[in-house]
């Protein structure tokens, strides 16, 4: 593991959030999950790298997003999502965006202890945000 | 007066995974990753804040 296990909301989720209250939010779902490998500490205390993955692998899947509860009804948002590896990955890090294509939207980031993957091999990532 | 110090905050964000393998055995790793805002103990290894995520979290130090 490079370094602690951790998980922020960027500045993207910031104004992301603020944004899906509008009546037309004009910012999709963080429901579209990335996986990256060769994660830094240095990146994540970055702002400016705070909404990109270090070194992105695979394609970024779109999830199945639900309100579910923690605590109050329908306090917490939920995305699940499966990424196949397609070559063997040293996977440590995953961010949560609103959009599929290569671009600086994560919303929210993750960094934790190296998962291994061989090809063929999958990471279900479900992601929970609760709000009090 | 009513309370003026009500306040929206993300309580928790976490994060957890399933290797799921190409023969399709299952390896659930339950949480990776983890912050609680009330519960420090759920944290999961250093969480490093940026200046905006302080803000937001209300975190002064």
């Amino acid at each position: 593991m490079p370094f602690g296990a951790g998980t922020v909301m960027t500045n993207y989720g910031k104004a992301s959030a603020a944004d899906r209250l509008l009546n037309t939010p004009t910012r999709s779902s963080p429901r579209v999950v990335g996986m990256g490998v060769g994660a830094t500490g240095a990146a994540r205390t970055a702002a400016a790298a705070d909404v990109a993955l270090s070194t992105q692998v695979e394609s970024r899947v779109t999830g199945a997003d639900t309100v579910v509860t923690t605590t109050v009804t329908g306090d917490t948002f939920q995305t699940v999502a499966t990424i196949t590896a397609t070559a063997a990955r040293v996977v440590d890090e995953a961010g949560a965006f609103n959009a599929t294509g290569a671009g600086s939207d994560m919303v929210v980031s993750a960094t934790f202890a190296v998962i291994n993957l061989a090809t063929g091999d999958s990471i279900q990532f479900t992601i929970k945000i609760q709000f009090t | 007066m009513a309370d003026t110090h009500a306040q929206q905050e993300v309580e928790s964000i976490t994060w957890e995974a399933t290797v799921i393998r190409k023969d399709g055995t299952r390896e659930d790793l339950g949480v990776i990753a983890e912050y609680n805002r009330s519960d420090s103990t759920k944290n999961k290894g250093s969480v490093m804040f940026g200046d905006s995520i302080k803000k937001l979290l209300r975190i002064d130090s």
